[in-house]
């Protein structure tokens, strides 16, 4: 409830700052937003098992986030930063994937 | 304790999705918290099990649903409120323009299909261009090209008969009370306006043309299958001055005139017309000859 509600309002605060992503973040962040999902749906797949943990969750977000960040740095000095963007964002659409078919299968029993 | 070890255990490869292809395979993923115990509770690489809460899961689940929240969830709230504020900051920023958020190598490959493309363009440009002074030309010549044949069927016309023409010239007009001019004479007289330099001629309603012919009809002269009345009126566009001095040198026409017993007048006139036309018809048999190359 409280984590619905932290969601809302960082999607308000977002609409009513309507900030500049930074240049140096701007590769950066819309990888780093799809890892934050995958954490998420993850986290609310653990929640309907009935396992979720807070900091395993806080932990897992935070990781996720900054090791896709983190590959893509690399990608982008390596010169595949292109490409390995496009496996990062494949990886974890999979993943969410998974994820969401097991939440499913939670809510429908199907 | 191994059960403890085992749920968070559990609880750390859900959200890092390490087993996704288990859960997937799982029919009933609640009733397997433990899918296949693994005998070392920490193997992970992520080690963030090892600083996993010592509390049980199930006391956790349910101070979630009391209002005092703990530090976890607050932190839990935190993290999706940057969440949703990264996600709505990047949608806008992707809307907002597509240039700016590109990397280098994009922005360079972009740079060089627009060059490509322009140099396209700008050979586009060039043909057209080129294809546009071509047409243009094209017209300039055509416009010449008719110009000119109309000037050609101009002067041929006139030369044929087949249009009236006007100009200073002479008046000419024969009295014959006798009877006297005979087809010879007019020829004669024609001949001698040709000599002077006319350009068009007419006697009484028939157009002298190269092809003009007089004939001594019963009573009169029959010129061109129409007969012609005396007085003889002629017309002729040309340089009046020379047309009467050459029509009245002595011998000549109208001195022959005179001696036959009839008479010749001579009028100048700044505009004449010469109305009269002629049929031109098609020839039959002669067509025009390849220009011979020298």
């Amino acid at each position: 409830m409280i984590a619905a509600l932290g969601l809302l309002i960082g999607v308000v605060a977002g609409l009513v700052l309507q900030p500049t992503v930074p240049g140096w973040l701007q590769p950066y962040l819309p990888i780093a937003v799809v890892a934050a999902l995958d954490a998420v749906f993850g986290g609310l797949r653990a929640m309907l098992d009935g396992i979720f943990d807070d900091r395993v969750f806080t932990v897992s977000f935070l990781s996720n986030v900054v090791v896709a960040a983190l590959i893509v740095f690399l990608g982008d000095h390596l010169g595949v930063g292109a490409q390995l963007s496009t496996g990062v964002v494949v990886v974890l659409g999979i993943r969410i994937f998974s994820n969401a078919a097991a939440i499913r299968r939670h809510i429908f029993k199907a | 304790m191994a059960e403890d070890d085992d749920a968070r255990r559990s609880a750390d490869t859900d959200p890092a999705g390490i087993p996704a292809v288990d859960a997937a395979a799982e029919p009933e993923p609640e009733t397997a918290p433990k899918p296949e115990p693994q005998p070392e509770p920490e193997p992970e690489p992520e080690g963030k099990a090892g600083a996993g809460p010592p509390a049980p899961p199930e006391p956790v689940q349910r101070r979630g649903v009391l209002w005092p929240p703990s530090r976890g969830q607050v932190l839990v709230a935190a993290l999706l409120a940057v969440l949703g504020f990264a996600v709505v900051v990047q949608t806008r920023q992707t809307q907002e323009d597509g240039l700016s958020s590109l990397r280098q190598s994009d922005l360079v490959r972009i740079f060089d299909n627009l060059q490509q493309q322009s140099a396209r363009l700008d050979e586009d440009a060039r043909k057209l261009e080129e294809t546009q002074q071509d047409l243009r030309s094209g017209t300039d010549r055509t416009a010449a090209a008719e110009q000119a044949a109309r000037q050609r069927l101009e002067v041929l016309g006139i030369l044929a008969g087949t249009l009236p023409a006007t100009g200073p010239g002479i008046r000419l007009r024969i009295d014959d009370p006798d009877d006297r001019v005979t087809a010879a004479m007019l020829i004669d007289t024609v001949q001698e306006l040709r000599d002077a330099g006319a350009e068009a001629i007419q006697i009484g309603d028939v157009r002298v043309v190269a092809n003009t012919a007089f004939v001594d009809g019963p009573d009169s002269v029959v010129a061109d299958g129409s007969e012609l009345r005396p007085p003889y009126e002629f017309v002729a566009i040309g340089d009046a001055a020379t047309m009467r001095s050459a029509l009245g040198i002595p011998g000549g026409v109208l001195e022959t005139l005179r001696s036959g017993g009839a008479e010749g007048t001579v009028d100048a006139a700044d505009t004449l017309t010469v109305t009269a036309l002629r049929q031109v018809k098609a020839p039959q048999y002669a067509q025009p000859a390849p220009a011979r190359s020298p």
